[in-house]
């Protein structure tokens, strides 16, 4: 090669290089895309990840019961107020009087976890990506099983509430070849496809979809072929308007020295 | 003619080389790994527990058991720049757990916030934990007590600390 060659090869290199990187085809390349799957789990899936977009405002209660071993069980009342993009509510009552009760509060601005046991809190900012859904996957074809990636609200919020509520996070862990549709039923007057997940031969889960949010209205977890969780809700109602007050801090409760 | 084919053919190895490197050298902002083996007292007192599993990246993890007292222990400092940051769900997983994520940007807190993470679900996965809103930054670190989280099981149950990885903002 002539010193010519060399000096053309190595621009077009560079140019090749750049346009690989600013099109985001390497990190294409690089990751692993999910099993594609057809039929009517297709349509379970794109509703699911597409929840959020299906209401505003959200209030009800739920319900959710831990399986421990020699039978003993924790069962946790939670009455809610989610409002998007980033505001909620959700108080947590333990039916045993464990201690473990709370209140979670997201005021738009910042987060509060309050601790009934002791009267104290730890607060928290929402960063700028809480509200911004652009990475969030709302198809098949955008999901990385490798890297799920949650609602960004819901990641912040400290309940198990948010796997009903935000249902994205468990189809994208999911290898979707793992999913089968196993029936349809009606639960607080909607109708809901049932589907189950199999993570290996003991680990699995059952959740009930709504059909016409995506959003799940009940979930049943299994660990070693044992019942780990059964989490449902009671009463829900979409779109309700929520008064501004429900989000504010309550007096009485003062900032913990250490989280 | 034969000799011109060769030098086509030499040229384009040579762009197509230089194309993967530059296109390596522009994504080596990570991502990076750091493991549990080195932690630090963040407001605790009991350090976790190493273990041998399988189902812990690197076949370790570290753990406490939940209570409501915490002992707080944080991974060691990111590199400056810190920008997107994954934890490791090892399979072994089963508690709920509240990490605590911070940058500093001359020596003052900049992003401070919690994400908790039911490390029950999802096992085997690197659960994600946002990116950050001050960027340049100092350093980052990542924190995790074993303090029950209200509405999920508490007592009892391991709380782990496994691998966690982030990348830098280029």
């Amino acid at each position: 090669m002539k010193k010519r060659d060399w000096i053309v090869s190595i621009i077009s290199g560079i140019t090749l290089g750049m346009l690989f990187v600013s099109s985001g085809a390497y990190s294409t390349v690089l990751a692993q895309k999910q099993t594609v799957v057809t039929g009517p789990l297709n349509q379970i899936i794109a509703t699911a990840l597409n929840s959020h977009t299906r209401w505003q405002t959200l209030q009800g209660e739920a319900e959710v019961t831990w399986y421990g071993s020699n039978e003993e069980t924790q069962t946790y009342l939670m009455n809610f107020e989610i409002s998007q993009p980033v505001k909620g509510r959700i108080e947590t009552t333990s039916k045993e009087t464990n201690g473990n009760d709370g209140i979670w509060i997201s005021n738009g601005e910042r987060i509060y976890d309050l601790r009934n046991a002791d009267k104290t809190y730890v607060e928290g900012s929402i960063p700028a990506f809480a509200k911004d859904l652009s990475q969030l996957p709302l198809t098949i074809m955008d999901v990385r099983k490798d890297m799920p990636m949650p609602h960004p609200f819901a990641m912040f919020i400290s309940s198990p509430l948010r796997d009903l509520i935000y249902p994205t996070e468990f189809i994208q862990s999911s290898e979707l070849s793992s999913l089968r549709l196993i029936g349809e039923e009606t639960i607080l007057g909607r109708k809901v496809w049932v589907i189950v997940r199999e993570d290996s031969s003991t680990d699995y889960s059952k959740v009930w979809v709504d059909k016409s949010t995506g959003i799940f209205l009940r979930y049943e977890q299994y660990m070693n072929g044992e019942k780990w969780m059964d989490l449902s809700f009671k009463s829900l109602e979409f779109n309700p308007a929520i008064h501004p007050s429900t989000f504010e801090l309550p007096s009485g409760y003062r900032p913990a020295s250490i989280p | 003619m034969r000799k011109v084919i060769s030098r086509i053919v030499l040229s384009v190895a040579v762009a197509t080389l230089v194309a993967f490197l530059f296109a390596s050298m522009a994504n080596a902002a990570g991502p990076y790994t750091i493991t549990e083996n080195t932690l630090y007292s963040a407001g605790g007192y009991y350090p976790p527990i190493q273990i041998y599993n399988p189902g812990c990246a690197g076949n370790y993890c570290r753990y406490l058991v939940q209570d409501n007292y915490p002992d707080t222990w944080r991974w060691a400092y990111t590199k400056p720049n810190m920008y997107q940051l994954w934890v490791y769900r090892p399979l072994v997983g089963q508690a709920a757990a509240k990490y605590w994520w911070l940058t500093y940007r001359y020596g003052t807190t900049k992003d401070s916030w919690f994400v908790t993470v039911d490390q029950s679900k999802n096992k085997g996965t690197w659960a994600y934990l946002g990116f950050a809103d001050y960027v340049p930054n100092d350093k980052g670190e990542l924190r995790l007590s074993e303090a029950c989280v209200p509405g999920y099981w508490c007592g009892g149950l391991k709380v782990y600390w496994d691998n966690m990885k982030y990348n830098t903002s280029p």
